[in-house]
């Protein structure tokens, strides 16, 4: 077998392993090491594998779990209610005034949350029950709550971008810059899509109450915490002052000493959060080492060179291989969660953008893009399933035919994306030239 | 046997939780000491990666236990149960090989750590000191596996009889 035969027979066997319930992280390990064996002899291939884990233990991977750690308090110590509180009163009045505040809502939990999961879980027990008490439809209240939750690994800080940035060795400041404007786009869209939701089925939501301006003002400022964490944690970056470490760790102490102070943290609920991320990073870990042994395994086949060479034979334009490779995105965004399909598929994809003259960063985006669709659609969308998790008497029907006109969105944004890369690419450009 | 591992994991991510907690507090003071007095600490970074090595791979153990690993749950839902317990206990053969596999391999490199008396640039910390903690993570994680895939065995045996 010539070395890209191995990597294509490396590719089925780690998907046929991981349908066979194989912990992703092992499965790309053993995938890894055993194809870079069959190409380069045991002895290499395990001198690779041993090494491996201590190469990882680099300062890069230290934003990891500080950001986690900054995401979980932020869950976990209502801040998440006065947003929703605070963007209720900017869309009060307005019918759909409820969904449209979750989306606001969420895009601003995403700023500190790092997380498209706990954006989901947060607001589905906080939004939903508003929604059915004022009687929304229940597929327009699951829909948006479903759809903003995504807005957790576009708008920065983001866990995945992390996760992009250290698979493709990418800067974290450049992509969390590059997430920001396609991040506030997809909130508008959503927003627009509840718009025109309401007006097409006014049935679906009922006219907002009105509320007056003086407290309009009040929920509005409460949202500082929110305002500070997020100026810490990426305005830090923006500016210069930090390193993605260092703003992840102050963002950390920040949200600690708030949470406390506002009494909304006790010493055991810090304990909790302490844990749960430790275990979070863990679970990361073990999966980034294996993806790691995997990508040595995929360079050694040379396959991306393969691609590249098959698509010079083809002669295909650059947007059209783009789009296969979404189209495949999206059909292993239906099997896989998006931690796997940025670490499976970096080594292998990448390569060819960035022949193709593709950036980098942008690719990374619109990666983020089209892997959060993955999150609301069957069977694998996470985020339904931490959603249905909470509202067993919803059936998952509902909430996949809810989530359905929000998806259109994110098919402009893509579309956005690939025909204007600049809506990625000019705040980082703009930031670091 | 299960309690034993639970306790002695649970015990490693607490360890971890130390060096997590004065990793944020090492970028505070680090931050602080540099923008108000321009006097950082020196090999802030090294200590911070030591730290890492720590909160990465220590908690590894409990995430065995709590079955927290990411796996596809496609196929379980069409198979008999009997086959669904077989399966899971197939990916917990998986995950022992590959971390017993891993953990062995990475002794050798350790032990050049010693014999080479390999430090880092500013701190001179001896490598040796990370690498024992990440291997102190995958070797328990080793026994954590194993612990798994008696537990996933018998209750596919159990169930089956």
């Amino acid at each position: 077998m010539t070395p890209p035969e191995i990597g294509l027979t490396g590719v089925v066997v780690l998907i046929a392993l991981t349908l066979l319930r194989v912990p992703l992280g092992a499965a790309m390990g053993l995938v890894g090491l055993v194809g870079y064996a069959a190409i380069d002899g045991w002895d290499k291939a395990f001198i690779v594998f041993g090494t491996t884990p201590y190469h990882l233990t680099s300062y890069s991977f230290s934003v990891l779990p500080l950001f986690i750690l900054m995401g979980t308090v932020a869950t976990r110590s209502n801040m998440s209610q006065e947003l929703f509180v605070a963007a209720n009163a900017i869309f009060a009045g307005r019918r759909g005034a409820l969904p449209m505040a979750t989306i606001g809502a969420c895009a601003g939990f995403s700023a500190i949350s790092g997380s498209s999961l706990a954006t989901a879980a947060t607001f589905t027990q906080i939004a939903v029950p508003e929604m059915r008490r004022y009687g929304y439809d229940e597929r327009l209240a699951t829909g948006a709550v479903a759809a903003g939750g995504t807005l957790g690994i576009l708008i920065p800080p983001s866990v995945i971008m992390v996760i992009y940035a250290l698979a493709a060795e990418e800067s974290v400041p450049m992509l969390f810059a590059a997430g920001m404007i396609p991040g506030l786009i997809l909130a508008a869209l959503f927003v627009l899509v509840i718009w025109v939701m309401v007006r097409l089925f006014p049935e679906r939501a009922p006219a907002g109450e009105r509320m007056a301006w003086g407290d309009r003002i009040r929920a509005i400022l409460a949202m500082w915490k929110l305002v500070l964490l997020f100026g810490i944690a990426v305005g830090g970056i923006y500016a210069g002052w930090f390193s993605p470490t260092e703003a992840a760790g102050i963002a950390s102490f920040v949200a600690i000493v708030i949470a406390t102070a506002s009494r909304q943290l006790t010493w055991r609920g810090l304990y909790d959060c302490v844990m749960e991320t430790l275990r979070t990073t863990g679970m990361l870990m073990f999966i980034i080492v294996g993806a790691w042994i995997f990508a040595y395994f995929v360079v050694q086949t040379r396959l991306p060179t393969g691609l590249i060479d098959l698509i010079k034979h083809f002669d295909l334009a650059p947007w059209a291989v783009i789009m296969m490779i979404l189209v495949f995105y999206i059909i292993l965004g239906c099997v896989l969660d998006a931690v796997a399909i940025i670490l499976v598929t970096v080594p292998v994809f990448l390569p060819v953008a960035t022949a193709l003259g593709y950036d980098s960063v942008w690719y990374g985006i619109l990666m983020v893009v089209v892997v959060e669709i993955g999150l609301i659609t069957p069977p694998v969308g996470l985020n339904i399933f931490v959603m249905r998790a909470q509202l067993p008497d919803i059936l998952l029907t509902t909430m996949f035919r809810g989530i359905a006109p929000f998806l259109v969105a994110d098919g402009i944004l893509i579309a956005l994306l690939l025909l204007f890369p600049q809506i990625a690419l000019w705040l980082p450009r703009l930031l670091y030239g | 046997m299960i309690n034993v591992v639970s306790a002695a994991a649970r015990f490693l991510t607490r360890v971890a939780a130390i060096f997590l907690l004065a990793m944020v507090a090492i970028n505070v003071i680090d931050v602080g000491l540099r923008e108000g007095f321009n006097a950082p600490i020196f090999g802030t970074h090294e200590i911070v990666v030591f730290m890492l090595a720590a909160v990465a791979f220590l908690a590894i153990p409990e995430v065995f236990l709590r079955d927290q690993h990411i796996t596809i749950e496609l196929i379980d839902q069409v198979i008999p149960d009997s086959a669904a317990r077989w399966l899971r206990a197939f990916g917990s053969l998986c995950a022992l090989v590959y971390v017993t596999l891993l953990a062995w391999h990475m002794v050798q490199p350790a032990l050049d750590y010693i014999e080479f008396d390999e430090i880092t640039m500013d701190l001179q910390l001896p490598l040796i000191w990370q690498a024992a903690l990440i291997l102190t993570g995958l070797g328990t994680a080793v026994i954590a596996a194993s612990a798994l895939l008696l537990r996933d065995i018998g209750q596919a045996v159990r169930r089956g009889e």
